[in-house]
């Protein structure tokens, strides 16, 4: 018998308030299952409810010694749900993925050692309490987006004073007030993916004063990216795909150097 | 990547608007020899009795000699220091600087992915190369830990990796020459680089696949990456033991002058 924990996570990038106003392409639900002992059951299911009231049972087996092998039972429709590919199944996760705009709950992921009941959710909310309380780190909580909106407010109301002194004397006293926000960003919101944005930012522009090189237009695309991503339940891959938007501007955000301790041991670099 | 601000306008101006490519092998070598140690820092700096940034660059400075740890205590001083402005003898600052450094450590890794082309040429099928370094915002060292993990297995790399047939069965005459002219070398300043490496590749040839390990091909990575570069592409490199892993097997590469040399002469050069 197998233990499965009585925990599961439906997760990960619901139609919430925040994706309908960034225009968000529609999402994926992801149930992770845990289990605390690798030796995981040859069959596990989950049921989704479609929007049209019809059952889908997913269901995957893995004879021992084999590949997982997803399959479907009953009058499947491919294009509701899937089994997570491979690579998210770890020793203790299995993950199912859905797709939000066809489904109306998740309703159980079963397993033969144990049923865990899911929990409905009530026909135009794809979420409940539960599963609010259960959502991933990775997915910001609303105090953390309040917190986010309010300091990002503050990084770009500098950086917007930057922008209008760029190239000028004057705009020292405005670096000063960009470096003080966003410090105090990253030092609040840490745990954020935005933070990979706001740091490299930070560092491009700190760095052997870099802020004084820039110019005005790019400290105003620098504020756009910011604005555009800020607005976003941000993953961290497109947290780092901001960053790249970031470096894509001009802004250098890994000026450092530290090659001259390499050349020491060159095999014979040229000093001729 | 890690050069001066001179030193990256003169391959700026060098290499111009054209495409730069690199191999994953390449991407690997600088895992290995810089982001790794980077990320053994933020451990260091992770540990309990350490309490500060300045302790744990007191211990690296007192315990580790290495090119490779000045190097990253060459980059904690102008990342923590003088660009972010943190205290070295403040434990408050210490997970601040977990952050800062944390930060770095995946958007190095993420720009060293996309800056280049990838060349789509890697013969030894490096295993090391593909250990992905997971970006968890909530747990940074969590992700690098899944790292260390999958990178410092060699074992299960190497069994996954063809870095003996590169050498053994498809360079094999390459790798024959090379060796051969080692043997009428004479060791100089000149020559350390491409004898130090022959050395390891007759070690290679005398006994067989079993003598190939990652900690083998962190010795002989130039000739790896002269034996792999595609024979239509020039090959850029500043080490010398290039002129004679290139030239031997006619691969088109160009030395560019040391970073102190282009530092000091920025008029000539430019």
């Amino acid at each position: 018998m197998v233990n499965i924990k009585e925990e599961f996570r439906t997760a990960t990038r619901f139609r919430s308030q925040s994706d309908a106003v960034t225009n968000d392409p529609p999402q994926q639900v992801r149930v992770v299952v845990f289990s605390n002992e690798e030796d995981w059951p040859a069959t596990y299911e989950a049921r989704a409810m479609k929007r049209a009231g019809t059952f889908q049972l997913y269901t995957a087996t893995k004879p021992r010694g084999t590949n997982w092998s997803p399959s479907h039972s009953r009058n499947m429709l491919y294009d509701v749900g899937s089994f997570a590919p491979s690579s998210d199944m770890s020793r203790t996760t299995r993950t199912f993925h859905f797709d939000v705009d066809e489904i109306q709950s998740i309703s159980a992921i079963t397993m033969p050692a144990l049923e865990l009941q899911g929990v409905y959710i009530p026909s135009g909310q794809l979420f409940s309490a539960f599963e609010v309380q259960s959502l991933p780190p990775a997915s910001i909580s609303l105090p953390q987006r309040i917190l986010r909106a309010h300091f990002l407010t503050d990084v770009i109301s500098a950086i917007d004073n930057l922008s209008k002194h760029a190239g000028n004397q004057t705009a020292a006293d405005y670096a000063n007030a960009v470096f003080k926000a966003m410090r105090v960003f990253r030092d609040t919101l840490p745990q954020d993916p935005f933070t990979a944005i706001i740091a490299a930012l930070h560092d491009a522009l700190a760095y052997k004063n870099q802020w004084a090189d820039y110019a005005a237009p790019q400290y105003q695309q620098a504020r756009d990216i910011l604005v555009k991503y800020g607005n976003q339940d941000l993953s961290p891959g497109k947290a780092l795909k901001a960053v790249s938007a970031i470096e894509d501007i001009g802004f250098d955000t890994t000026p450092f150097e530290a090659i001259s301790e390499f050349e020491t041991k060159s095999s014979g670099s040229d000093e001729g | 990547m890690l050069g001066a601000r001179a030193y990256r306008d003169y391959f700026h101006d060098e290499l111009g608007g054209s495409s730069a490519f690199i191999s994953i092998y390449i991407q690997m070598e600088m895992r290995r020899s810089f982001l790794r140690n980077v990320i053994s820092f933020y451990s260091t700096l992770e540990l309990p009795r350490i309490s500060t940034i300045g302790d744990a660059v007191a211990l690296w400075s007192d315990k580790f000699k290495s090119s490779e740890s000045k190097a990253v205590l060459q980059l904690i001083s102008a990342l923590l220091g003088d660009t972010n402005a943190l205290d070295s003898s403040s434990s408050t600052d210490k997970n601040k600087a977990l952050t800062v450094l944390g930060q770095f450590i995946v958007r190095f890794e993420a720009k060293l992915r996309t800056t280049f082309t990838d060349a789509s040429k890697d013969t030894t099928h490096c295993a090391r190369a593909l250990v992905p370094l997971p970006f968890y915002p909530e747990q940074m060292s969590r992700g690098f830990q899944e790292f260390i993990a999958g990178f410092d297995d060699t074992d299960t790399c190497r069994s996954k990796c063809t870095i003996d047939n590169v050498i053994l069965r498809r360079y094999k005459k390459e790798v024959d020459d090379y060796i051969t002219t080692a043997k009428t070398l004479k060791r100089s300043v000149a020559t350390s680089g491409f004898l130090d490496i022959t050395e390891q590749l007759n070690d290679i040839v005398k006994k067989g696949p079993a003598a190939c390990s990652c900690n083998r091909c962190a010795k002989i990575g130039d000739a790896v990456i002269a034996l792999d570069a595609p024979r239509e592409m020039r090959l850029e490199h500043v080490d010398r033991s290039f002129n004679e892993l290139c030239d031997l097997i006619h691969q088109p590469h160009k030395q560019h002058p040391s970073q102190s040399v282009v530092l000091k002469r920025p008029a000539e050069i430019s």
